[in-house]
């Protein structure tokens, strides 16, 4: 065991003491950035990115090692303060760093800036006369969300790789894992993970995050649409802002993929998708839409996928709800429940004796947003060319596309979607997982945190 | 065994007729429930439909707590009553204000049992001192609004227990201020005292005109409000203890002297928040609405709808005896927590709102409203 408390923060040491017990202050937030700014300063700016791979990925190797100390305590911490469930954390976490080793942040710088050197130097750029250089903020502060574990590593590797100092802003939900991940880092090289703070304050707190964005070259956060337009509005001119709001997800199955040999296998996936973090993820799927014309009907789809989901449910059981969560799923279910009653083509397949997981398949194709908590609604297609007129009520929140299909029609999808704001379409049973270097909401991860300086010949 | 609807209700009227003081007797309540259960099972095929999914018949069901309740939204698309819909006495419906083509229908064949269960806890909660005051009342009379239960409820009260100089106060053109405010007048001249009753988005409308033209009345001791309903958008959202005490100002009545009523479209009984009960039985609670001895009122977990302890938040459902011609049991869309002296309401379900980046129906609707205001 290499970090010092329990305590969910990460602190310069030399503010530590002050910040021990006390409300966050201000001040205290202006004490935290001029460390990590004068650390960043006298280390991880002189710090080649490639040595910055390999640092971070040390410390990621930490977490993914056999009966890591590290995926232990933060399984165990988070899911002693989330609804989630300890075995979903686990492997949430597990399956989330793994996509963030050597070869992924590698893949990402190559992506979008093609020569990583030049955050080191001034480089010729392929295209573009002249040398030229990328720097990152001096610092940038993160406001995390709580509803994925795990995500705040993204985050923070991003910060990193542009060579910025970070100042983190854990969930209240979930205060657990930045600080953590954080503590990985410095055991690795404390050096450079002294350019890195955890401070929870009470989110809104308007004077103590204008002092972190007074401190910040550029401010990243995570939350509903309402936060980000709030912490948009108070983000100082000039300071980089980059926001993750609200964001949908769907799952298509075309007719090739239903086949009843392989219809348990894509049950599995769909059920994962769906399940995984209780849905509450941007990328979790509301909504799949199922063509008929299969040899497996999409109500044989919905059937199928409700027994993936209560055995989904046996291995890592949806979390604890409040009252007004739980009760949301009941209205979904009594609804579906009474036109069934009435006769209409509706099938409602829930868990029996309580609301861990619910399907309902209807013939209705609109897309109708999920309560959440693993509530999902299966939807017939005579095409895919359908779905275009279905989710334009929804395009600004499009988001993930799942695709079970042929890589033909799934192009002729991605094609058709492209233009509605859909960012991903992947596998299903991938929906959880977006590699480190998607285009995140549709857009780059590093170069909306870049200032290019050029050498004109 | 296929008990007539007559002797059930004849049943039922026999205890409404012990009154509202009678002690709680859970057997026999538990024998009335089940014959009820067993009725409704065999007259109302939806119903039969929405039990046997759930495995509950009246062979398998042993006491009240297992008769499935339905949940208010099933009114508004089912038929549920017992009996043929063209022989009803009466078809209440609810407002509809979120879906106006969509409004739930609770029908009557006889009103007899609802009219003496209204009657008879009203007086034990409203008018326990007094057999007739004056009833000044915001809202509609029944022949304006034939389908409005709360419109019979306030007629029912007028014949019932209504002095003379009383009358309502909703007419075609909404509510009629200036003839409220002569009449309150001319009562405070003569010092009568009154009660003043109905919708409370009525009360504060009228409450926002008084404190506009900073209208005060002293109404008589003795005088008393009561009103009903929450505000559904339709008047700006007062908490309880703020109105009343905008009444206490504008009016002249005193808090303990306010009483709030708890009634559903889809229920015969009410529940009530009355001061003026508590004093008279000696108890403490404030802000707890009580059942008449004929229904019972249980909070269910929102996850599993089982009987959650007192002290535990979770969905308020009732078992109502009067509900002879519909269902026995209805699971409300509130929520609310079970004390030693009754049911403490906290509000109406909202939906649920994400905790991440992800967004629910609730919130892409609020943000669809937003964009298209």
């Amino acid at each position: 065991m290499t970090w010092r408390d329990e305590s969910p923060r990460f602190l310069p040491y030399e503010v530590e003491g002050e910040a021990a017990g006390g409300q966050v202050s201000p001040l205290l937030v202006a004490k935290v950035a001029a460390h990590i700014w004068a650390a960043r300063k006298a280390y991880l700016a002189r710090l080649p990115v490639a040595e910055i791979v390999e640092i971070l990925d040390r410390a990621v190797g930490l977490w993914l090692e056999a009966g890591s100390p590290w995926l232990e305590a933060a399984s165990r911490r988070i899911a002693a303060v989330t609804p989630y469930c300890e075995a979903m954390v686990r492997a949430g976490i597990q399956r989330l760093l793994e996509g963030c080793r050597k070869d992924a942040m590698l893949a990402l710088l190559e992506a979008e800036l093609h020569d990583p050197g030049v955050l080191d130097a001034f480089r010729p750029r392929p295209g573009a006369r002249g040398s030229h250089r990328a720097t990152g903020p001096t610092l940038t502060t993160h406001i995390f969300s709580g509803n994925v574990p795990g995500l705040p590593a993204v985050s923070l590797t991003h910060g990193l790789l542009v060579k910025s100092a970070n100042l983190g802003k854990p969930s209240s939900e979930e205060p657990v894992f930045p600080a953590l991940f954080a503590r990985s880092i410095a055991a690795v090289d404390p050096k450079l993970a002294a350019a890195v703070a955890v401070l929870p304050w009470a989110g809104g707190d308007t004077a103590v995050e204008a002092a972190a964005f007074k401190a910040s070259e550029a401010v990243i956060a995570y939350g509903s649409d309402a936060s980000i337009e709030n912490i948009r509005g108070r983000v100082p001119g000039g300071v980089r802002f980059v926001g993750h709001g609200h964001r949908v997800s769907l799952a298509v199955v075309g007719r090739e993929a239903l086949d009843p040999g392989s219809l348990r296998d894509l049950a599995e996936r769909l059920a994962y998708d769906v399940s995984l973090f209780d849905q509450q993820g941007c990328v979790s799927p509301h909504v799949i839409y199922v063509e008929r014309g299969g040899a497996v009907p999409p109500e044989g789809l919905a059937e199928g996928l409700a027994e993936a989901m209560a055995a989904f449910e046996q291995a890592m059981p949806r979390g604890r709800l409040a009252v007004e969560e739980a009760s949301a799923i009941q209205q979904a279910r009594t609804e579906a429940e009474l036109r069934e009653l009435r006769e209409e083509p509706v099938r409602l397949f829930g868990s029996p004796g309580g609301t861990a997981w619910t399907v309902i398949y209807e013939d209705d194709q609109t897309f109708v947003p999920s309560c959440l908590n693993r509530v999902v609604r299966v939807k017939p297609l005579a095409d895919i060319g359908e779905l275009p007129n279905l989710v334009r009520p929804i395009s600004r929140y499009l988001q993930t596309v799942g695709a079970a299909m042929s890589r033909e029609r799934r192009d002729r999808l991605a094609a058709l979607l492209a233009p509605l704001g859909v960012c991903r379409v992947c596998s299903v049973g991938e929906m959880p997982h977006p590699p480190l270097s998607w285009h995140h909401d549709g857009g780059f991860n590093l170069l909306p945190l870049l200032t290019w300086t050029s050498i004109e010949e | 065994m296929n008990e007539s609807a007559g002797d059930l209700r004849a049943s039922i009227l026999e205890m409404i007729r012990k009154g509202p003081d009678q002690a709680r007797d859970d057997a026999a309540f538990n024998a009335l429930a089940l014959r009820l259960f067993a009725y409704q099972f065999q007259a109302n095929s939806p119903y039969r439909k929405f039990c046997e999914r759930r495995g509950r018949t009246p062979g398998t069901v042993g006491s009240w707590l297992e008769i499935p309740p339905v949940p208010i939204a099933a009114f508004k698309e089912l038929t549920l009553a017992c009996g043929p819909v063209e022989q009803a006495v009466a078809c209440f419906m609810t407002s509809g204000t979120t879906n106006p083509e969509k409004r739930g229908k609770h029908y009557h064949f006889t009103l007899e049992v609802y009219d003496a269960s209204a009657a008879t806890f009203f007086k034990a909660n409203v008018l326990p001192d007094v057999d007739r005051l004056p009833l000044l009342i915001l809202g509609s009379p029944p022949d304006r609004m034939p389908n409005s239960s709360l419109s019979h409820y306030l007629g029912l009260m007028r014949r019932s227990f209504g002095g003379p100089g009383g009358d309502f106060y909703i007419g075609k053109a909404g509510l009629e201020v200036d003839r409220l405010v002569a009449d309150l007048r001319a009562i405070e001249r003569a010092g009568q005292a009154v009660c003043l009753l109905g919708a409370s988005f009525a009360f504060v409308h009228f409450l926002d005109v008084c404190a506009e033209k900073d209208l005060r009345f002293r109404l008589a001791r003795g005088s008393r409000v009561m009103d009903t309903g929450g505000f559904k958008g339709r008047s700006r959202e007062v908490p309880q203890d703020a109105l009343y005490s905008l009444v206490a100002e504008h009016l002249g009545v005193p808090a303990d002297h306010c009483v709030n009523m708890y009634g559903m479209t889809e229920l015969s009984m009410q529940c009530y928040d009355s001061p003026i009960r508590r004093r008279r039985l000696g108890r403490r609670e404030e802000h707890v609405m009580e059942a008449p001895p004929w229904a019972r009122t249980v909070i269910l977990d929102p996850d599993t709808l089982t009987v959650l302890p007192q002290g535990e938040p979770g969905i308020i459902c009732h078992y109502d005896l009067a509900n002879c011609s519909s269902v026995v049991g209805i699971l409300t869309e509130d929520l609310g927590v079970a004390t030693p002296e009754g049911t403490r309401f906290l509000g109406r379900m909202k939906g649920s709102e994400s905790r991440g980046c992800s967004v629910s129906v609730d919130e892409m609707l609020a943000a669809h409203e937003k964009g298209s205001a």
